[in-house]
C-alpha cells in the first residue's frame, strides 16, 4: 500500500503559511518602496518572497509524500550536514553589519543558521527519539544538550546571539517534551549561574553590550545603539489603533525606521496598519501554531511529535522575541520575523519544515502501526 | 503527551498575550505621546536669516554691500552613530583638521540638549572643498553647506571707525540673545554703527518648516515664514569732506602717533564728519589674519581706536572757552572786567612762609574776556576760577616798583595783585562744563564712546584723599589737572556756543530706511538740553574766538582762510605719560587742539581738531585747512563775509606782519 494518505493534508496549514508570506510581501513592499515612486512599484525584494514563497509551498507539498521516517535512517546526516553548514559559513560566508551569516549564492543568499535550526531539530528529534526510555540519565541529558549546544556555540561565533537563543530554547521545550527530569534543569541551572560572570566577561561582544545598555537607556544613545530602538517604539506607538496606512508611515517612508525589511518590519507593519494590522498578523501566526499542535496531537509516534513541537518552538520564539524588541521589552538581537521579513533561506527553510509535519500527518496511519519498515 | 501539546499551547497564548499587552500600551494608551515623537522626527524648524541692512552715505550712494560666501558645517543630529568615525575622517582630510577632534565635538553634541545645533567645520571654505562637500554628500550625512552673506564696506578706510564691522557670533552671545533668534552662522556688530544699530540692521528672522528624513535631507517645506530684512541707514557723513579731512590730518601728523577731528552741523548735531587717523580698512575682518590684527595692536598709533571719541585727553586751554561761559553766565567777570597778568600766578602756602607755588602763564598785560580768550591768558581765567591768589602776610613784601604798579592798575579798576575778587569756583565752574556736555558720553550713535573727566572736590578726596586746593581749580580754569574731554565733547560744547545754546547728542545716522529705501524713520535733532544763559554770554564768547583768529593765537587758522571770519580757540596740552594730573605750572610734553565754529556771523558747524604730541598752533594751522574744505565743499565760501583784517593779511608777509604786531603788543 502506499502508505499515505492525501486525506490527512492539513489545508489551513498551507493557507496559514501562504497567507503570512503574503502578508509579508505587502509590508516589505511598503517597506522597501522608494521614496516619491507614484503607484504600485513591486521591489525586487517583494518579488523573490512571492516567487520564493510558492515555491516553498510546492516544496510543502513535495515532502508530504516523503516518509518522514527517513529521518530514522539519515537523521544524523541531516544534523552533520547542519553543523558542516554552520562552520563553513565562518570560512565562507559573506560578511556583513559585522558578522558572518550567509553564503552567497549569486542569485540568494543562504543564511546559515536558518539550516542549522532545521537540522537541528530533526538531529534532536532523532536522538529524543532513539533515547527516550533513557532520557532520565545525566549523559544522555547532558548529551542531547551538547546536540542543541554545538550549534547555539557556532552561531554565537557568527556572532548571532538572537539563533543562539532559538536553539537553546528547542532544546529546552523538546527535552521537557520528550520526558527529561526537572532535577537535571535545576542541576544546570545552578551551573549556569555561576558561570553567568565568566561568561559576561568573555563571551559577550561589545555591540551586544551596547545593545543592552541602549535597551535599558536608550536616550543614553540616542543617535546610536539607542536609535533603532527608540525609532522602532515611536513607530509602533505612532500606529495607534488603525495605523497610518500602508506606504504612509513617516517613520517608515522617511527611514527613521532601520532595517526595515528585516529586524524592525514589525514596526512598520504597526506604524502602517496599526494594532488592527497587528492582531491580524498575531491570528494568522495563532492560526498556524494551533494547527501545527494539532500535528503534534494526531502523531502517533515520539518523532513526529518532536518533529511538530521544535517547528512550533522555532516558530513561536522567534515571532516573540521578533516582536517584543520591536515593542521594547527585549534587547535588540538581529532576528528575523518568520514569513515576513525578507530572506529566502528562512522562507523556504520554514515550509519545508512546514512539509515535514505533513508529511507526519499524511503518514500517521502507516506509523502508528509500528516503527520504520 | 496530549497534556504537554495542551500545556504548549497556552504557553504560546501566553507569549502572545505579553506582546498584545505591550502593544495596547504602546498603540491604544500611549498612542498621542508617540505621534508628537514621529512628528518631532520629521518636523524641523529652519531659521532663515534676513538680510542685513545696508548703509548709504548722504547722498544715497551704498557704502555696503552683502556679499555671497558659503560656510560649511554640520549637523550632529544627522550624522548616524556608526558613520561618526568615517564622516569625522573625511573632513578632517578635507579641511586638514584633526580627525579625533571633529569626532569628538560631534559626539559631545550629540549627547547634549541641542543635537541638532550645527557645528561650524570651516568659515572660509575654498571653492574646491564646496565642490567637494556638495559632491561628497552622500558619504558625509549632516555636512552642509551654508550660504552667508560677507559685508564688503566700500570706503572701508576712510569710514572705518563710524562703520563699525561684525564678526561671528560667539556661543557666550548666542546664548545670551537666545529670545532674539540669533543664529550659530550669525555675523553680530562688533563696531561703530554696525554694533550701534544692531537691532535695526539685523531686521528679524524667518522660519521655515520642513519634513525631513532620517538623514536629515529636506523633502517638502510644510510652513514658512519670511524673514524681514533689516533697516537701512543713511548717514550724516560728507564723505568728500571726511576725505579731505583724513588728507589733511595726516599730513598734519608730523612727530605725532594720531590725530582726531570732528565736524558737527551746528543746527542739528549731525556729525558732519569725524575722523581719526591713523585709520584701517574694516574690511580686514572678513579675512582677518592674526598677523594682520597683531600688527595693528601693535601700531603706536592705535588705528584700532576711534581717538575722536573712544579717548580723552586733557584739553587745556580751549577748556578756557567753558570757564569763559562759567564765569559770565555766573556774574563773576563782565565784558568788562579787566585783569592784569604778570606772566605768573603766585599762591602762598598759608602755613609755611617761602613756599610759593607759581602757576604759568604765556603771555602777559591787562585783559578783558575777549582779549583773554584771543590771547590765551592763564591768569585771567585762574581769577575767573578761583579769584585771587593768596598771599602769606609773613612773607616779606613786594618790591616798591612792582607794588606802585599794581597800585596803578588797581587805581584804574583793573584786577591786580591783591585786589579781592571772588571766582567762580571749582563746583560751579564743573556744573557748567557738565552743562555743557563734558564729563558724560555726549551719545552719539556709536559704541564705545570715552566719557572724559571733570573733577569734583568729593571725587579727588576719594581718588587720592586730599582735599581739594585752589591749586586745583586754577588748573581746571585752563584745563590742565584732573581735567580730560574727548574730541566729540568738544565740537557739542563748541557748537552749542555757536548755536545759541543748544546741546545736541550728536548723531551720523541721519535716517532709517526700509528695502524698498522708503525713509521709515526721518531725521530728528537730539536736544540733550539748552543751556540755562544769557544768549549775550555766547556772543561774548563767540566774539573772543573770533578775535582769537584776527589777532590771537588762532591765527594759522586765519591764515588758510583769510576769506572767512570765524571764531576758535587753540589748547596746548601738558601731560604726562602715566596720565595722572599734570599742573600748569609744570613742563611736559603737550597735545595741540583747536576748536571753532564758521562762519562768525552765522555759525554752521563746528570744529575739534586733535593731534597727539603736537601744539595749539599746528592743530589751528590743520584746523583752518579743515575749516577752508568745508567752506569750499559747502559752498559757503562763495557767500563769505571777510574779516575786517583779511586786507592786510591776505599775503604771507603781511600775514607775518600783523602776527609779529600782535606779539609785540603781548609782550
Amino acid at each position: 500500500m502506499a502508505g499515505y494518505s492525501w486525506r490527512h493534508f492539513d489545508p489551513l496549514i498551507l493557507i496559514a503559511a501562504l497567507a503570512l508570506a503574503g502578508y509579508g510581501a505587502l509590508v516589505i513592499y511598503s517597506a522597501s518602496l522608494p521614496r516619491g515612486t507614484e503607484g504600485v512599484v513591486l521591489s525586487s525584494a517583494v518579488q523573490r518572497h512571492i516567487i520564493f514563497a510558492v515555491v516553498g509551498a510546492l516544496l510543502m507539498v513535495a515532502i508530504t509524500r516523503i516518509d518522514y521516517r527517513l529521518i530514522d535512517a539519515l537523521g544524523w546526516i541531516a544534523y552533520g550536514f547542519g553543523i558542516l553548514v554552520l562552520i563553513a559559513v565562518l570560512f565562507l560566508g559573506s560578511e556583513e553589519f559585522g558578522s558572518r551569516r550567509w553564503f552567497d549564492l549569486g542569485f540568494t543568499v543562504v543564511q546559515a543558521s536558518e539550516i542549522g535550526k532545521l537540522m537541528t531539530i530533526i538531529g534532536l528529534s532523532k536522538f529524543l527519539t532513539d533515547y527516550r526510555d533513557r532520557l532520565n540519565e545525566l549523559k544522555l541529558f547532558l548529551a542531547s544538550l551538547g546536540i542543541a549546544a554545538l550549534p547555539a556555540l557556532l552561531v554565537f561565533i557568527e556572532p548571532d546571539a538572537g539563533s543562539a537563543v532559538v536553539f537553546m530554547a528547542l532544546w529546552l521545550i523538546m527535552t521537557l517534551f520528550a520526558g527529561a527530569r526537572i532535577r537535571h534543569y535545576a542541576m544546570l541551572l545552578a551551573v549556569g549561574l555561576c558561570l553567568v560572570p565568566v561568561g559576561l566577561a568573555a563571551g559577550v561582544q561589545d555591540y551586544q553590550r551596547d545593545r543592552i545598555r541602549a535597551f535599558i537607556d536608550p536616550e543614553s544613545d540616542p543617535q546610536g545603539a539607542g536609535f533603532n530602538v527608540i525609532q522602532a517604539e515611536t513607530s509602533v506607538g505612532s500606529g495607534g489603533l488603525w495605523g497610518q496606512g500602508l506606504t504612509e508611515g513617516t517613520q517608515t517612508q522617511l527611514d527613521f525606521v532601520r532595517i526595515q525589511t528585516t529586524d524592525f518590519i514589525f514596526s512598520v507593519l504597526s506604524e502602517e496598519l496599526g494594532f488592527v494590522g497587528a492582531m491580524a498578523l498575531f491570528a494568522l501566526f495563532l492560526l498556524l501554531l494551533f494547527r501545527m499542535l494539532r500535528v503534534a496531537g494526531k502523531a502517533g509516534e515520539p518523532l513526529g511529535q518532536l518533529l511538530a513541537v521544535g517547528m512550533i518552538t522555532v516558530i513561536a520564539i522567534q515571532v516573540f522575541i521578533n516582536v517584543a524588541i520591536n515593542v521594547r521589552l527585549i534587547p535588540v538581537t538581529g532576528i528575523p520575523l518568520p514569513f515576513i521579513s525578507t530572506g529566502n533561506s528562512s522562507l523556504l527553510v520554514f515550509f519545508i519544515g512546514l512539509g515535514l509535519l505533513q508529511s507526519v500527518l499524511a503518514w500517521r496511519d502507516d506509523a502508528s502501526r509500528g516503527p520504520v519498515p | 503527551m496530549r497534556a504537554k501539546v495542551w500545556v504548549l499551547g497556552g504557553f504560546i497564548l501566553l507569549l502572545f498575550g505579553i506582546l498584545t499587552v505591550q502593544l495596547v500600551r504602546l498603540q491604544i494608551l500611549q498612542h498621542d505621546e508617540y505621534v508628537a515623537r514621529a512628528a518631532s522626527n520629521r518636523v524641523r524648524t529652519i531659521d532663515i536669516q534676513p538680510a542685513r541692512g545696508l548703509i548709504y552715505d548722504a547722498d544715497g550712494d551704498q557704502l555696503v554691500s552683502n556679499n555671497p560666501a558659503y560656510q560649511v558645517s554640520l549637523i550632529p543630529a544627522d550624522v548616524p552613530y556608526d558613520e561618526v568615525e568615517s564622516v569625522a575622517a573625511e573632513l578632517a582630510d578635507m579641511f586638514d583638521l584633526r580627525p579625533w577632534e571633529i569626532e569628538e565635538q560631534i559626539r559631545a553634541r550629540q549627547a547634549s540638549n541641542d543635537p541638532f545645533l550645527p557645528l561650524l567645520v570651516e568659515e572660509d571654505p575654498t571653492p574646491g572643498q564646496v565642490i567637494e562637500v556638495t559632491s561628497r554628500r552622500a558619504s558625509l550625512p549632516g555636512v552642509q553647506v551654508d550660504t552667508i552673506a560677507v559685508r564688503e564696506y566700500e570706503y572701508g578706510r576712510l569710514l572705518g571707525h563710524i562703520l563699525g564691522y561684525v564678526g561671528a557670533i560667539t556661543q557666550e552671545e548666542y546664548d545670551a540673545l537666545g529670545d532674539e533668534r540669533y543664529l550659530y552662522s550669525d555675523q553680530i556688530g562688533r563696531s561703530g554703527i554696525e554694533a550701534a544699530y544692531e537691532r535695526e540692521l539685523r531686521g528679524t528672522g524667518g522660519r521655515q518648516l520642513v519634513e525631513v528624513d532620517a538623514v536629515g535631507n529636506v523633502l517638502r517645506t510644510l510652513d514658512e515664514t519670511p524673514p524681514t530684512p533689516g533697516l537701512g541707514l543713511v548717514l550724516t557723513i560728507d564723505i568728500e569732506l571726511q576725505e579731505r579731512i583724513e588728507q589733511i590730518l595726516t599730513e598734519h601728523l608730523g612727530a605725532s602717533l594720531y590725530a582726531a577731528a570732528v565736524v558737527l552741523d551746528v543746527h542739528t548735531g549731525e556729525v558732519l564728519s569725524m575722523v581719526s587717523v591713523p585709520t584701517y580698512d574694516v574690511n580686514i575682518y572678513t579675512d582677518l589674519s592674526s598677523d594682520t590684527y597683531q600688527e595693528l595692536l601693535d601700531d603706536p598709533g592705535q588705528p584700532l581706536v576711534n581717538h575722536a571719541i573712544q579717548d580723552q585727553f586733557p584739553p587745556g586751554s580751549i577748556f578756557k572757552v567753558v570757564t569763559a561761559v562759567a564765569g559770565l553766565a555766573e556774574e563773576t567777570i563782565t565784558p568788562e572786567t579787566r585783569i592784569y597778568s604778570p606772566g605768573v600766578l603766585e599762591v602762598h602756602h598759608a602755613l609755611s612762609p617761602g613756599i610759593i607755588y607759581r602757576f604759568g602763564d604765556t603771555t602777559q598785560g591787562v585783559y578783558n574776556i575777549r582779549t583773554a580768550l584771543a590771547e590765551s591768558s592763564n591768569v585771567y581765567f585762574y581769577y575767573v576760577a578761583g579769584g585771587e591768589p593768596y598771599r602769606n602776610p609773613d612773607n616779606p613784601p613786594r618790591h616798591e616798583d612792582e607794588q606802585a604798579r599794581l597800585d596803578a592798575l588797581a587805581d584804574d579798576g583793573i584786577v591786580a595783585g591783591d585786589v579781592v575778587f571772588n571766582g567762580t569756583g571749582n563746583e560751579p565752574l564743573a556744573r557748567w562744563a557738565r552743562e555743557m556736555g563734558l564729563d558724560a558720553p555726549t551719545g552719539v550713535d556709536l559704541v564705545g564712546e570715552a566719557s572724559g573727566l571733570i573733577t569734583s572736590a568729593d571725587q579727588k578726596l576719594e581718588a587720592f584723599g586730599e582735599e581739594w586746593r585752589d591749586g586745583d581749580t586754577y588748573n581746571m580754569a585752563i584745563g590742565q589737572g584732573f581735567t580730560t574731554v574727548t574730541p566729540l565733547q568738544m565740537a557739542v560744547a563748541t557748537a552749542a556756543i555757536a548755536n545759541g545754546g543748544t546741546v545736541y547728542e550728536p548723531r551720523v545716522v541721519r535716517a532709517l530706511v526700509n528695502s524698498e529705501n522708503r525713509v521709515v524713520q526721518p531725521w530728528q535733532p537730539a536736544v540733550r538740553r539748552q543751556l540755562d544763559v544769557d544768549p549775550e554770554v555766547l556772543r561774548i564768547v563767540r566774539e573772543g574766538m573770533a578775535l582769537c583768529t584776527l589777532a590771537g593765537t588762532c591765527h594759522d587758522a586765519l591764515v588758510e582762510l583769510p576769506e572767512m571770519l570765524f571764531g576758535g580757540k587753540t589748547g596746548t596740552a601738558e601731560f604726562n605719560q602715566t596720565g595722572t594730573a599734570v599742573s600748569g605750572a609744570e613742563e611736559g610734553p603737550t597735545h595741540g587742539w583747536f576748536i571753532a565754529f564758521a562762519p562768525f556771523d552765522d555759525p554752521q558747524i563746528a570744529l575739534a581738531v586733535f593731534f597727539e604730541f603736537s601744539a595749539g598752533y599746528l592743530a589751528a594751522g590743520a584746523g583752518g585747512e579743515i575749516l577752508r574744505a568745508w567752506a569750499e565743499l559747502s559752498g559757503a565760501l562763495e557767500d563769505a563775509v571777510p574779516p575786517p583784517y583779511a586786507r592786510i593779511a591776505i599775503t604771507e608777509e603781511e600775514d607775518q606782519r600783523l602776527y609779529e604786531a600782535i606779539r609785540e603788543r603781548s609782550q
